[in-house]
């Protein structure tokens, strides 16, 4: 019999626990938000079948997908406590892009804020474009080098809910790294846009801070730096 | 606008007992006549409950609804002018959740009161009913639930056909507009301020005292 009420009492434990270790969403009674806006190319052209998220711990509260007009507009619920994210072209949990061939936006808030419009206007996704840096280190030279990478990633990460937000996230998004005479060959993937530059500063031996821009004019492109 | 509601159906409540108990003392004190022909306290109607939403609002455009159920009580107070409380149910499917948020599926209820006027004509009852009272959509979808709340009036003719002084049938189409709570953008008011229902409901109707016994 105590045996039992020993079981009985673990099992309590273990369903107490199991059910606060989870982290579930709390929908708002009596309230629903609209999120609207426009999907775009870097050319302007609509871009339609783009997935449209609201998101809250993981949890989509509302979901759509642009028209043939790339336009959206999105009926959502809303979390009682935690903050609204707005993912366009990424799913909910933000893991990946959804539609593989253009970038993706994702609005992030840092607290819930009584908020029930969303006009988020004309947002532009660019064709996706990979960069393949190469860095090679020609042996015999003792040179040193550091250097920075600036470019606009692919998944653009902007906040929601603050005074005056950027817009967009051109350059936004930074490599850094220093390279010895003995370093090995580098290679370093970019995720950015066509048609942006890639900024790839540089310093040889704590000298001047020279400049290259890498076009990215292809889907895929590569650059060889020797040193 | 809830505590309002709340306080209504109090005093619905109230009344309806009063009117009951004072009831039960007239027959008591009724002369010889009204012993003859007995007395009509009042009836109990329980049946099925189907609801049509219709207009635009987001029921209508975004959910398939269910069948339900309701409950009224009418008791008699001056002839056969009834008050009594209301309890209807139905369920709901989410069907368009771009129109409506991500969530699965509703049970909305309605608790509140009616008024109205009973008429007979040998074995046919014929009545017209209004109704107030507080409706709730109890919504369940994500792993949690959530409530949409609305003030519901509503207006019903009811026809009934008594097989014997005690027990009939009934048919009750209604006219039922709920006015919503929902906080919502202002483009959003008129899909989601109101939603409007054509309900038919059937069932039985249980009727109480013996004035029905003589006709």
């Amino acid at each position: 019999m105590k045996q039992n009420f020993l079981k009985f009492l673990l099992l309590l434990t273990v369903l107490t626990t199991v059910s606060c270790l989870g982290d579930d969403v709390d929908i708002e009674n009596n309230r629903r938000l609209l999120i609207k806006g426009k999907v775009t190319d870097t050319q302007g052209n609509a871009l339609p079948n783009i997935p449209v998220i609201t998101s809250a711990l993981g949890d989509a509260l509302g979901q759509t997908t642009t028209d043939a007009n790339g336009n959206f507009r999105l009926i959502s619920l809303d979390e009682q406590f935690d903050p609204l994210d707005i993912f366009i072209n990424v799913d909910n949990f933000y893991n990946q892009q959804v539609n593989q061939d253009y970038s993706s936006r994702a609005y992030f808030s840092q607290q819930h804020v009584n908020r029930v419009l969303y006009d988020m206007g004309s947002i532009t996704l660019g064709k996706m474009a990979e960069l393949k840096l190469t860095l090679n280190n020609n042996g015999g030279d003792q040179n040193t080098v550091s250097y920075e990478i600036l470019y606009t990633p692919s998944a653009c990460e902007l906040p929601l809910n603050v005074y005056n937000p950027p817009s967009d996230c051109n350059l936004s998004e930074m490599k850094t790294g220093s390279l010895m005479p003995s370093s090995e060959n580098q290679i370093i993937s970019i995720y950015s846009i066509q048609g942006e530059n890639v900024v790839f500063n540089y310093s040889l031996n704590s000298g001047d801070t020279q400049t290259i821009e890498i076009p990215l004019t292809n889907a895929s492109n590569t650059y060889v730096f020797e040193y | 606008m809830f505590l309002n509601i709340k306080t209504l159906l109090c005093a619905l409540f109230i009344s309806t007992i009063t009117f009951a108990q004072q009831t039960e003392t007239n027959l008591e004190t009724e002369s010889q006549a009204q012993k003859q022909t007995g007395h009509k306290i009042g009836n109990i109607l329980i049946g099925a409950y189907f609801p049509i939403a219709f207009g635009n609002n987001f029921v209508n455009e975004g959910m398939d609804l269910k069948g339900g159920g309701k409950i009224v009580l009418k008791v008699n107070t001056y002839k056969t002018f009834f008050v009594g409380p209301y309890f209807s149910f139905f369920n709901g499917k989410v069907t368009d959740s771009d129109l409506l948020g991500n969530y699965d599926n509703t049970a909305n209820i309605l608790m509140g009161g009616v008024v109205g006027y009973d008429y007979n004509i040998e074995n046919f009852d014929i009545s017209l009913a209004a109704g107030i009272g507080y409706s709730v959509y109890a919504n369940r979808g994500l792993g949690d639930s959530f409530k949409d709340t609305a003030t519901a009036v509503w207006l019903s003719p009811e026809l009934s056909y008594r097989f014997n002084p005690y027990l009939g049938v009934f048919v009750a189409p209604e006219l039922r507009r709920d006015f919503m709570n929902i906080d919502v953008p202002k483009e959003l008011e008129d899909s989601f301020k109101g939603v409007n229902y054509f309900t038919i409901s059937f069932g039985l109707r249980i009727n109480l005292g013996t004035g029905y016994k003589n006709q």
